[in-house]
């Protein structure tokens, strides 16, 4: 009973404190719906992505496990399975066996399809203990081409661990989000209202009574909002994978979290205000109705500018309020940055989506090795033929740590800050290099997706020339052009160093015993043909050589015995596996193992998920608070400084006059918001790059590296609604208050 | 036994580059039940002094003691809960929530602050019938007089039984039948309740109801007529006597 009363108190209280102020409090009732839009958007996002990832993996992989290419041994083997057959322990399901004739000796090789029973990593241990040892001696000489592959289906609760904690961090970050634009309001709503809270607290509210009041208040919006809002987010998402033809699952907690997620929300976003407004006097609440706590004092503004106040009203009424104005225009820019660096981010996204991947790998073995290249290589020209192949990438590399080498290059090259080893007064060293062979087909194939200052070909036609991707993780570490000269050290003799040392300290410790001469290194120039600029990097600065300088430096011909292809992403599963099929057989001739990746299944399911289509929904919708936030404010602003029109108008101003006042306002708000908007979206774009391209793509599986790219359009976009909100936001306010005025007039003309 | 005790209290507002001292060094003893008015010239510090003392205001330097709690000491939190369950306060300018009724803005009180053990329902009756505002009660403050809003505010700074009752000015606004009523009511309550009443007033026919008369000067405070009834002639003679 006690409860009943003392809900019915509090619900009654904020119900009547929210729609009496309803025009006010209209705002929190359109940022609540726009925030539980988010919370609705990522909650059913990141399930259909959870959904749409194990509905991908295991229509493409119904299976765990495959056997590949078992000879008949091995296959016979599996077919008699004493465990399953006679002791009946049965962990995995055979759901289909093919078989294939080798192209070459006719012979047949078997591949088993192979679905644990139970807890598949606990069945994959029993079946590694089983059947490894006899598999792998039924096997034919070093091997043969028999492989073991665990399919994504294995792992796919990991996959679906990795959205889910996607899916965590885009809930934090859309919390951030709406805390930040809640909190935005309700501290603009507090600085021209903190009278009425005055009072409550002169009467004994304490700060959790306070917290109490605006809480129940913002509940009151929170509830009033939740079903529209549900509805919304409920259609948003189910056009996003409608209309790209995806099945689509509502998510059944979506409602109890949506309405968890406002109630947190509102909790946290009025705690800051509200602290810190219970921790003022009551009377300095009480006080604060007037715009006294916006004012940058009138006179100081004067004596800065050495004029005597009040010069002519019109102009400053900017300058006057400037400690308002500019903390407005700080708060609307944050969210255009936070669109702009959605925006951006959606392009990181669909970049890292389309990034191309290996989607087979051909080992040779034996002494066959890849003949290609654009020069008339046969193998290239006939993999290439095959239908759905699209390019083949070769690599040949070496560290420069795992020869004892290192580079030698002139301090004016290094980049302030990156750690180099002192080699001489005018030059640094590093061994965290790697070198590696490049021809025509390496550059074609590769480089050529990067951005390349110089020519590439130039390492291929003149002596001595590289081509460099002067970077680590990332960072440009060499300050590096076309015609600059780098040195690379060939370990003559020395001792294998038994120390544990690695990096920097192990080159130092090479050259001080080259000092003592217990080392020996030899030193050839090289001119910088070219350098990649967005190459990604981690550790090494990558190093391009010509095959012949590659072989003479290493002291080893320049071999390819893994290569890798790349497929149309656009290919279907039962392609894949044609291709697969030719690829088997091709390797059947050239002695070559055929595996595979998951790549376009990645891509698939990647585009599935629709991330980018409800990354812009968001930063649209955050786009859309940007005027709510203008008008709140200013509206409010305005209202309060209505008293002071009132006493101009009865000084003997004319409308007009103040509407010219209002005007100069606006362009003056516009111009500045404007350009704080300009120079705050650029910066938090630079920072959504910096952290992408810095901090986390170098440590992502497949690393990518992306160039700053300003998106101008939705610079453009933010800047427009800014200039256009700041302006009007002046304007629209001016003529509620002379309709006011007149409103007055017409209704009350004996009060005048 | 002393229910306000004041000392040496100095508040200070800097005004520009300028220090304004709107209390200077006052200290103020009123026994429990007593009814004191503080009166004096505008812009002399009688309100500030009356925020200070009521806790809503912190002084620069110097005490207050209410019922022998230090409320200067007092983090924010706990002096609301001490001034709503202690204190009550009479604005000036009544200071009514515009969204709320009568009834409700009497009631808001009892909602910020859990007084322990007391039902208001009887007492609210009592003050209801009292200030005359039955037929009010479910009226918005835009849709009552300036009397019958300043009799919400004395409702309201009394729904709690506060044991001191700080009014500031209560019957500024109000014509001189309106005030001689608000006053009247204000110590038939008093009575009612047998509270301690300290009141910053203009008006000095009300202030000569009081049981002892203090004049602020300069944010300097003197005994201006006390319980006995005898009177200052200048600031200055008392200064050396009186000030406390």
């Amino acid at each position: 009973m006690e409860l009943a009363e003392f809900l019915n108190k509090r619900i009654k209280h904020a119900v009547k404190s929210v729609f009496f102020n309803r025009a006010q409090y209209f705002c929190f009732f359109v940022a609540m719906f726009v925030v539980e839009i988010f919370c609705g958007l990522v909650v059913i996002a990141s399930y259909n992505s959870a959904r749409l990832e194990y509905k991908y993996v295991t229509e493409r992989y119904p299976h765990h496990l495959e056997l590949r290419n078992m000879n008949e041994d091995q296959y016979y083997y599996m077919e008699n399975d004493i465990y399953t057959v006679f002791a009946n322990q049965h962990i995995y399901d055979k759901l289909k066996v093919e078989s294939r004739a080798d192209a070459v000796t006719g012979e047949k090789y078997y591949t088993y399809y192979i679905k644990f029973v139970g807890d598949p990593d606990e069945s994959y241990h029993t079946f590694i203990n089983r059947y490894m040892r006899e598999l792998n001696n039924l096997a034919d000489e070093n091997g043969g081409k028999y492989d073991m592959v665990l399919t994504p289906l294995f792992d796919v609760n990991d996959r679906i661990a990795i959205n889910n904690a996607f899916g965590v961090l885009a809930f934090l970050l859309v919390a951030a989000l709406s805390v930040a634009l809640i909190m935005t309001l309700y501290n603009i709503r507090i600085n021209h209202y903190r009278f009425e809270y005055g009072i409550y607290m002169a009467f004994g509210a304490d700060f959790r009574r306070l917290m109490s009041v605006c809480v129940w208040e913002m509940l009151v919006v929170s509830v009033v909002v939740y079903l529209p809002s549900l509805i919304c987010s409920w259609l948003i998402s189910f056009a996003v994978y409608k209309l790209a033809g995806q099945s689509y699952e509502y998510y059944p907690w979506t409602p109890i979290i949506v309405l968890a997620f406002a109630l947190v929300v509102a909790l946290l976003s009025v705690a800051t205000p509200v602290w810190r407004l219970s921790r003022r006097t009551p009377r300095a609440n009480i006080l604060a109705e007037d715009n006294s706590n916006l004012v940058a004092s009138p006179r100081i503004s004067f004596e800065m500018l050495t004029k005597t106040y009040p010069r002519g009203y019109e102009l400053i009424t900017g300058w006057r309020f400037r400690k308002y104005l500019l903390k407005l225009f700080a708060t609307v820019s944050l969210f255009a940055a936070a669109f702009t660096s959605l925006i951006y981010a959606t392009g990181l996204v669909m970049g890292v989506n389309d990034y191309l991947k290996n989607q087979f790998y051909l080992n040779f073995y034996d002494d066959i090795t890849y003949d290609g290249g654009t020069e008339g290589g046969f193998m290239h020209e006939e993999l290439m033929e095959f239908p759905g192949v699209t390019g083949i990438v070769k690599a040949a590399n070496v560290t420069a740590m795992q020869m004892s080498s290192h580079i030698v290059f002139s301090n004016k090259n290094v980049k302030f800050g990156v750690p180099t080893v002192y080699f001489s007064d005018t030059e640094r060293a590093t061994n965290r290099a790697s070198y590696n062979a490049c021809d025509s087909e390496v550059i074609e194939s590769y480089l050529s997706q990067y951005e390349i200052e110089g020519d590439p070909y130039s390492a291929l036609k003149n002596e001595r020339t590289v081509i460099v991707s002067p970077s680590q993780w990332n960072f440009t570490a060499l300050n590096l052009k076309p015609g600059d000269k780098i040195k690379v050290a060939k370990k003559i003799y020395g001792p294998a160093l038994q120390l544990q040392l690695t990096g920097h300290k192990l080159l130092m410790t090479q050259l001080d015993m080259a000092k003592a001469n217990v080392y020996k290194f030899e030193y050839t120039e090289y001119t910088v043909g070219a350098v990649v600029k967005n190459l990604p990097s981690s550790y090494n600065i990558e190093i391009f050589f010509s095959p012949e300088d590659y072989a003479e430096l290493t002291g080893t011909e320049t071999v390819y015995k893994s290569i890798g292809i790349y497929a149309d992403p656009n290919l279907s599963y039962e392609e894949i596996d044609a291709l697969r099929d030719e690829l088997d057989r091709w390797g059947d001739y050239y002695l070559a193992r055929v595996s595979s990746s998951t790549a376009i299944l990645d891509r698939n399911i990647a585009i599935a998920k629709r991330v980018p289509t409800f990354i812009i929904a968001i930063a649209v919708l955050l786009l859309a608070m940007t005027p709510l936030v203008w008008f709140f404010a200013q509206i409010l602003f305005m209202f309060k400084r209505e008293g002071e029109f009132t006493v101009l108008l009865a000084l003997g101003a004319i409308m007009d006059e103040i509407k010219k006042q209002c005007v100069y306002d606006g362009i003056l708000a516009a111009a500045v918001g404007g350009a704080v908007n300009f120079i705050v979206t650029v910066s938090a774009n630079y920072l959504t790059y910096f952290l992408a391209n810095h901090l986390l793509f170098p440590f992502m599986a497949n690393r990518l590296r992306v160039l700053f790219v300003v998106p101008w359009a939705a610079v453009a976009a933010g800047c427009a609604i800014s200039i256009l909100c700041a302006f009007f936001s002046c304007v629209v306010p001016f003529y509620l208050f002379k309709r006011r005025v007149q409103l007055i007039s017409v209704s009350e003309p004996e009060d005048i | 036994m002393a229910i306000l005790e004041v000392s040496n209290i100095i508040k200070q507002y800097k005004q520009y580059d300028e220090i304004i001292t709107a209390v200077n060094r006052v200290s103020l003893k009123v026994e429990d039940g007593e009814f004191v008015a503080i009166i004096g010239p505008s812009g002399s510090g009688k309100s500030t002094l009356l925020h200070i003392c009521a806790g809503l205001d912190k002084p620069n330097s110097g005490s207050v003691r209410i019922r022998g709690n230090e409320i200067t000491a007092m983090n924010p939190d706990e002096l609301a809960r001490f001034r709503g369950i202690y204190v009550g306060f009479i604005f000036q300018k009544h200071n009514l929530i515009p969204q709320f009724t009568a009834l409700e803005n009497i009631l808001i009180p009892t909602l910020m602050c859990n007084k322990p053990d007391f039902s208001y329902e009887e007492h609210l009756r009592k003050l209801v019938e009292a200030l005359d505002i039955g037929d009010r009660l479910h009226h918005l403050p835009s849709e009552l007089s300036g009397g019958q809003q300043q009799r919400v505010a004395i409702a309201r700074a009394l729904i709690n039984r506060p044991q001191v009752l700080f009014a500031d000015e209560p019957t500024g606004n109000l014509d001189r039948e309106n005030a001689e009523e608000v006053l009247r009511l204000l110590l038939h309550t008093k009575e009612l309740i047998g509270q301690t009443l300290i009141m910053v007033t203009h008006d000095m026919s009300i202030a000569e109801r009081a049981d002892k008369i203090y004049k602020m000067h300069n944010g300097e405070l003197f005994l201006f007529r006390d319980e006995h009834g005898y009177r200052l002639n200048s600031y200055e003679d008392e200064a050396k006597k009186s000030k406390l």
